[in-house]
């Protein structure tokens, strides 16, 4: 018989190249390996003297139940090639990082750009996705924050909902059909003075409810209580922030005195390190009791006895069971009734009820929120592929200008250079990314994107393996072999 | 013929397929046709059962497998036998040679076969 030709190197059509970026196609490679046994085996039968189709069928015949042969060949090569791999990855990781780390500084400057590249882009989006995270998505550090809404009001010449005046407050915390309670904060700037030292700083003028309403417990000391407050004793909660700025974190902070534009007052306590109101945007370093609103600025008398105006950001807490809907319902007839009664000040005003995680940042833009975000995160995502795409441009630009080494490397290796060796180099390849890209990621705890450009750079080593190296054994010239060899 | 010997060739199938790639090494096919054309067609190989023997030999390491290009121009997969299996194939063949030959002397005992 004859027999054929040792082995040359397989040369498919260059475009099937481009389909294999996701490793070998075991399937195409048992039919492949499979039908030729059947063509041969049918070439032999017409060599004999049988009709094309006659031989066909008796190869076909010969070969006995195909599906079943065919079925447990793929599965038996899919098991080799995973543990292939998977022991091959193994064994050359710690190897492939030595090299990584010997070829990042022998090219400092591809190294630091690399780097760059890398930091900007995963810096960029990790910052966006901080911001996003804990402005819209994180719930607020109170207890049962689900059944937390916030009230809104719009009168007739407004169009976004906003803050509504004290005095409707207290209607609309009545409405206990619908609202387990209610809470409200006005928050202005006043001059706070701690021993010599005065500046000016956030002060959040709460309703006697808000803090047992919220159900948050203080890092120290205590919080005012509503009986307290009502009796206008003259009693500040600061925020932690504010605790470390101006007190640097002093354990005797609760019972010192501070003055609120002139007017003394005690701190009672210190809000924990993650609560800072009940606002996304807004971090308050102190809270007062709204009572002494009045003494610490006079001109507020007015504002607190009218209905007109607003100042006051009102949030509340569902009964049980209670749906938004509901909620909306039993406040459209309360406003009914307030425009009815005080039509001077109360003409053509309406409540909105929202979901607290849904008023974010604040009631009047939230509409506008998941749009808004949509756009950030797909232009900081687009900034880190822009990165991604550019580091990978980098190596292929260093991988061209590294022809030479990986021939000749792939020559003098015993394998082929198309099967393990290029896996190997291609391992080298994502493992010499991986440190670049873990010296900035230390500090970005929450980086979804972690793992992705390893993966790009994974698969897209992989990729230009078969896109550019797979013709690496014509590049050296045979004659260069023993040259290399020679010491 | 080939239902009568398949038992036999179900345990000296992979003895067979590393004979055949001792000369040279080859695909599937010429595997088979070497057998057949060595033994005039006294043993037909099961050729449902020859991929999946040559995979369990490949996974003992005593052949090995590379893509190559077979003399009609088609894309093939190619066998050769390893140094492990060259050893196994001396010792297995020696243990067969024996084995035969022993067979063989009772069966040529006396009384002797009508």
């Amino acid at each position: 018989m004859t027999r054929p030709t040792p082995p040359a190197a397989p040369r498919p059509a260059t475009w099937r190249r481009y389909l294999r970026f996701w490793g070998p196609n075991v399937g195409a490679d048992v039919r492949d390996e499979l039908q030729f046994h059947i063509d041969m085996r049918t070439r032999e039968f017409e060599a004999r003297g049988m009709d094309p189709q006659d031989a066909r069928q008796a190869a076909l015949a010969r070969f006995g139940d195909m599906a079943r042969v065919d079925a447990a060949l793929q599965s038996h090569d899919r098991r080799v090639d995973r543990t292939a791999s998977v022991r091959e990855f193994a064994t050359n990781v710690g190897a492939d990082v030595r090299h990584a780390v010997r070829a990042l500084r022998r090219a400092p400057g591809f190294a630091t750009a690399a780097i760059l590249c890398l930091a900007l882009g995963t810096g960029a989006t990790a910052t966006v996705f901080a911001v996003v995270d804990a402005l819209l998505l994180q719930p607020l550090p109170v207890q049962h924050p689900g059944n937390l809404v916030v009230i809104a009001t719009t009168s007739s010449g407004m169009t976004l909902p906003g803050d509504d005046s004290y005095q409707n407050y207290l209607d609309i915390q009545g409405t206990h059909a619908v609202l387990e309670d209610a809470a409200a904060s006005l928050t202005d700037a006043f001059n706070i003075r701690v021993g010599n030292q005065t500046d000016l700083r956030t002060v959040q003028a709460v309703s006697e409810n808000y803090w047992p309403m919220l159900g948050v417990r203080p890092v120290l000391g205590r919080t005012f209580t509503p009986e307290e407050a009502r009796a206008r004793a003259p009693f500040a909660v600061i925020g932690y922030r504010y605790w470390q700025q101006a007190f640097g974190g002093a354990p005797d902070v609760v019972g010192r005195a501070v003055s609120v534009d002139g007017i003394p007052l005690t701190i009672a306590g210190v809000a924990p390190r993650d609560f800072t109101g009940a606002h996304p945007m807004i971090i308050p370093d102190l809270w007062v009791p709204v009572t002494l609103l009045y003494e610490i600025d006079p001109s507020t008398h007015d504002q607190m006895q009218r209905r007109a105006g607003g100042g006051f950001r009102i949030i509340g807490r569902l009964q049980k069971g209670v749906s938004l809907a509901t909620a909306q319902s039993a406040l459209n007839v309360l406003a009914t009734h307030l425009q009815h009664q005080y039509p001077a000040d109360d003409e053509g005003k309406r409540f909105v009820v929202q979901r607290e995680l849904r008023a974010r940042p604040d009631i009047a833009v939230s509409d506008l929120v998941p749009r808004v975000a949509v756009v950030f995160m797909a232009l900081t995502t687009l900034v880190l592929l822009i990165a991604c795409a550019n580091v990978a441009s980098l190596m292929l630009a260093r991988a061209n200008g590294r022809r030479t080494e990986l021939a000749v490397r792939s020559a003098l290796s015993r394998r082929r250079a198309t099967s393990a060796s290029t896996r190997r180099s291609r391992t080298h390849r994502a493992t010499s990314s991986a440190p670049c890209a873990g010296r900035h990621r230390k500090d970005q705890g929450r980086v979804p994107a972690a793992g992705l450009d390893l993966v790009i750079c994974f698969r897209g080593g992989n990729y230009a393996d078969r896109v550019l190296f797979v013709p690496q054994r014509e590049f050296v010239p045979r004659d260069i072999l023993p040259a290399v060899a020679r010491p | 013929m080939a239902t009568r010997t398949g038992e036999l060739l179900q345990g000296t199938l992979g003895i067979l397929i590393l004979k055949a790639l001792l000369a040279d090494s080859t695909h599937g096919y010429g595997i088979a046709r070497w057998i057949e054309q060595t033994t005039r067609d006294t043993l037909r190989i099961e050729e449902g059962s020859l991929y999946p023997a040559l995979r369990r030999l490949e996974d003992r390491r005593l052949i090995a497998s590379e893509w190559g290009i077979s003399d009609n121009n088609r894309r093939a997969r190619y066998y050769r036998i390893t140094a492990d299996g060259r050893a196994h194939l001396r010792a297995e063949a020696a243990a067969w040679t024996r084995y035969a030959g022993a067979v063989t002397t009772v069966l040529r005992a006396a009384p002797a076969l009508a």
